[in-house]
């Protein structure tokens, strides 16, 4: 190869003036100290999603509790007169064949689908969870055979196994209700968690943990189970609205909780009969079953957002 | 490394080399953040002529791969060009069209991108992937190709390219996978090939095989290199003309062997005093020689070794094999990572295990720990064998060594805060009450130089070496005997890196702490360590005091690994 000559290039070097030369590694003691919650906070509460499902989620919570704040009829008051008549004044949603009025039933409807939905939540945590740690924490035979007892409950649908186990029962509670989606529901909670736990568990700080003497079960309780909180966190929120709506379904179906506690589910297929006369009988307990849902969907969906550490900077 | 070219497309450069090939003026590129338009590169001049080698350093978040980037319009995510201009082989990029830009990539710019793991499709066979470049380029179609796919892998440097061609990239290793990633960044005989740190992933013997090859090919092709790097050392080594930027700013370019002698930008050269690369001598304290000038590096005095230190460690015959899975049930193989491995580290001393990935370097670091149990032989601690402690006494026992460890991003718990980061081995050993604890890390975080307002912030708030000097601290806080350096250094950019060396050899002066350092980094272990062990393939092939193995390797493979240190053949 010939020898190029090149056209001469100057040194160049930038004064110190434009480029001023900080502290090699200078902590920033000026921001406010932010943990990983306080971060997601942050960032939650810019999210116009966030709020639209809180709001919802905090009503619908309110009018569980205190149903009788926002309505002073008794949902169990019904008169055939009334039959399916459009809405009037202090009726606002019309009646429904038996001549009950649809608001109030509507508003005692949330009790038993929130409560149903987050006791629920809790078992299947609870359970899910702390199998779920284990399993992943300490391998072994205790894994293979959580995992192959969670894939047979995989193979069963949710619905479908509680149809067939709440046959059983005649006098049935919210509190069946609950233990029997609890006792289908928590599989997929122990998948996540244990999911979590194998990811955090060869972490350097788990092996620092371990070298400076802490036992293993401290380890998990103390460093393991927070950093795989976010994604328990985000598929409970998720999962409430699934159950929600397993709930309804029983009900619908005439095998979840009794026509004497107030359901949307019941109301549901009570209202199938009048569809064609008065569709709005059917629209109102449906309406409030879907946005209760949605709003904990959602809610899971920008919790997720808000906690995926990849999102954010490192 | 000879081997002729075949004659196929060869672009040979322009006669006309006054008339750069690529030139940057100006070059402003932004990002859109949450917290408005932030910009990553301001102002970068940069020329590149034809077959010219053009070296950008810069420590992490610089702009230097940003820069480069631009030059192909691969921007990440919200990045964009909002002033200046870029200028290649009289086409502007920064106003070209998408067609425009497809027609160049490629086929006039070549990219060998950094990390060859994840650059190369897992479900295409090698050769495939060559092939395309060709086709996407317009170069070779159907047999014709196929043929041209295995000139060029053998022209990349890949032995018995035709049946290698045909494997999958988990069939290759690092080094032969960027050897098919250089094969189709060149495939269509760019006139510029840009490489982004294309060997910072593989171990220093491949690295220098790589970039040897690479240097060969691109001088005979005539291609110009723009070669991205945070090594010093190693840009100087490869390239001509080098570019130093800093916080998304060129404050420094010239030719290379001028930079070096005479730095004149205070940046460049405090890079130029802590690059390990080109440091020959070990850290000596500040603290221990009484001084408190600034002027850290001096010749070790003798062996730097007192002989009468009595042995704080002893490893005899250690050996470590592991059970892999077979293919089948039953199947099981073996391996053996750690094989008769035996060395004596004195208190008060830095012991420095090197070794290639996959030595087994680790492997006993982690049974010097007590993390797991070695197969065979046994570690003596001030007279004890580790292998005979129950419970209580292993418990005991941690409180004498910690570990430090590589990744700054995963040695701290994301969710504890530093105070609490630090307080957990005294809580854990029920170490004095509250009030006194809390002391304690106050005088921890003094210890390592972070300000003690630091104890309320989040790992995630703190820089990667801020975190190692909390790492640091944690390991200081139960005041063991032994701390053992797992690549402490090695995720650290130059400057900082330096500092945590010279942090870290302080306070063995101070605490009179003994060290056992893994590292792959020669360059680093000539600045810290007192006595070196060299790890091959498990075994031990060279032991012996630092300035005895620099100045005097007695094997082939310590030679070979000498030579491999970047900027190593530099003199100034």
């Amino acid at each position: 190869m010939p020898e190029l000559t090149r056209p001469h290039q100057s040194h160049f070097f930038a004064d110190l003036d434009s480029t001023p030369l900080g502290l090699v590694d200078l902590v920033d003691e000026s921001a406010a100290p932010a943990s990983l919650w306080v971060e997601a906070w942050h960032s939650l509460r810019r999210r116009p999603l966030f709020w639209i499902s809180a709001t919802l989620i905090a009503l619908v919570t309110l009018v569980a509790l205190f149903p009788s704040l926002f309505t002073s009829l008794d949902p169990g008051f019904c008169e055939l007169k009334y039959s399916l008549d459009p809405p009037t004044a202090g009726h606002p949603f019309g009646f429904d064949r038996q001549g009950c009025d649809i608001y109030s039933r509507t508003i005692y409807g949330a009790r038993a689908s929130v409560t149903v939905g987050v006791l629920t939540t809790l078992v299947v945590v609870l359970i899910g969870s702390v199998f779920g740690a284990f399993a992943g924490f300490y391998g072994g035979w205790f894994d293979s055979l959580l995992s192959r007892v969670t894939d047979i409950f995989f193979a069963i649908p949710l619905v479908l196994a509680a149809i067939v186990v709440m046959q059983m029962y005649d006098d049935v509670s919210v509190m069946t209700v609950t233990v029997v989606l609890g006792v289908f529901g928590w599989p997929q909670i122990a998948r996540i968690t244990r999911g979590a736990v194998m990811s955090v568990k060869n972490a350097d700080f788990i092996t620092a943990a371990k070298a400076l003497g802490s036992s293993r079960l401290a380890t998990l309780a103390r460093h393991v189970m927070p950093n795989s909180a976010a994604p328990i966190i985000v598929t409970a929120t998720v999962s409430l609205g699934i159950f929600i709506v397993a709930e309804a379904t029983l009900s619908y179906l005439g095998i979840g909780l009794p026509t004497s506690i107030v359901s949307w589910g019941a109301d549901i297929s009570k209202a199938q009969a009048s569809l064609r006369s008065q569709p709005s009988v059917l629209f109102y307990p449906a309406g409030a079953l879907a946005l209760t849902v949605l709003s904990f969907i959602m809610m899971g969906d920008v919790v997720r957002d808000a906690l995926d550490p990849k999102a954010r900077k490192r | 490394m000879s081997q002729t070219l075949p004659t196929a497309p060869v672009v040979v450069a322009d006669s006309n080399v006054h008339v750069p090939l690529l030139a940057i003026r100006d070059l402003e590129v932004s990002f859109t953040t949450a917290t408005g338009l932030v910009s990553a590169v301001r102002g970068v001049d940069l020329t590149v002529y034809p077959g010219q080698t053009v070296a950008i350093v810069g420590e992490s978040g610089s702009g230097k791969s940003t820069t480069a980037h631009a030059i192909i319009d691969l921007l990440p995510g919200t990045g964009k060009v909002t002033a200046g201009s870029i200028m290649f082989d009289g086409t502007e990029i920064t106003t070209a069209t998408e067609k425009e830009i497809i027609a160049l990539r490629g086929r006039a710019i070549g990219l060998v991108p950094q990390d060859p793991m994840s650059n190369l499709n897992p479900v295409w066979k090698i050769g495939y992937q060559v092939k395309e470049a060709l086709k996407a380029n317009g170069i070779a179609k159907g047999s014709a190709a196929n043929a041209r796919v295995t000139e060029l892998l053998e022209e990349a440097g890949l032995p018995d390219a035709a049946r290698r061609a045909k494997q999958y990239p988990h069939e290759f290793s690092g080094g032969m996978r960027q050897r098919a990633l250089i094969a189709i960044a060149l495939a269509a005989r760019p006139k510029l090939l840009i490489a982004d740190e294309p060997t910072s992933a593989l171990d220093v013997t491949v690295q220098r095989q790589i970039l040897d090859h690479l240097q060969h090919l691109t001088e005979e092709l005539g291609t110009a290199v723009l070669f991205i790097t945070h090594d010093l050392g190693l840009a100087a080594e490869r390239a001509e003309h080098l570019v130093v930027m800093y916080r998304g700013k060129v404050v420094e370019s010239g030719p290379a062997a001028q930079i070096l002698s005479a730095p004149r930008h205070p940046y460049t050269q405090r890079l130029v005093a802590s690059a390990p690369s080109l440091a020959s001598r070990r850290i000596q304290s500040a603290k221990a020689l009484g001084v408190t000038a600034t002027e850290l590096l001096a010749p070790t005095g003798g062996d730097g070794v007192s002989e009468t230190r009595p042995d704080i460690v002893v490893v005899d015959n250690l050996t470590k094999v592991f059970h892999l899975r077979g293919g089948r049930p039953g199947a099981a193989k073996t391996f053996k990572a750690v094989d008769d491995v035996s060395f004596t580290i004195k208190r008060g001393t830095t012991m420095a295990l090197v070794g290639e990935s996959g030595s087994g370097k680790s492997t006993v670091a982690n049974i010097m720990l007590n993390l797991i149990d070695p197969t065979e032989g046994k570690i003596n601690f001030e007279g004890t064998d580790l292998s005979t402690l129950n419970k209580k006494q292993l418990f005991a026992f941690r409180r004498r060594v910690q570990p430090i460890f590589q990744d700054p991003y995963g040695s701290l718990d994301p969710m504890y805060s530093i105070y609490r980061t630090i307080e957990e081995p005294l809580r854990t050993h029920r170490v004095g009450d509250r009030k006194s604890r809390l002391q304690k890390v106050r005088d921890l975080l003094d210890m390592v130089s972070l300000p003690q307002s630091t104890m309320r912030r989040f790992p995630n708030e703190l820089s990667g070496g801020q975190r190692q000097r909390v790492a640091i601290a944690r390991a200081l806080a139960l005041e063991p005997d032994v701390i053992v350096c797992d690549e402490a250094v090695s995720a650290l950019d130059v400057l900082v890196q330096a500092q945590i060396l010279t942090l870290l050899n302080d306070l063995q002066a101070e605490l009179g702490l003994t060290y056992l350092f893994i590292t792959h980094d020669l360059a680093v272990v000539r600045q810290v360590a007192d006595q070196v062990c060299v790890m091959k393939t498990g075994k031990i092939v060279e032991s012996a005091t630092t300035d005895e193995v620099f100045d005097n390797p007695r094997e082939e493979y310590t030679r070979e690994l000498l030579a491999a240190i970047p900027g190593a053949k530099l003199t100034f």
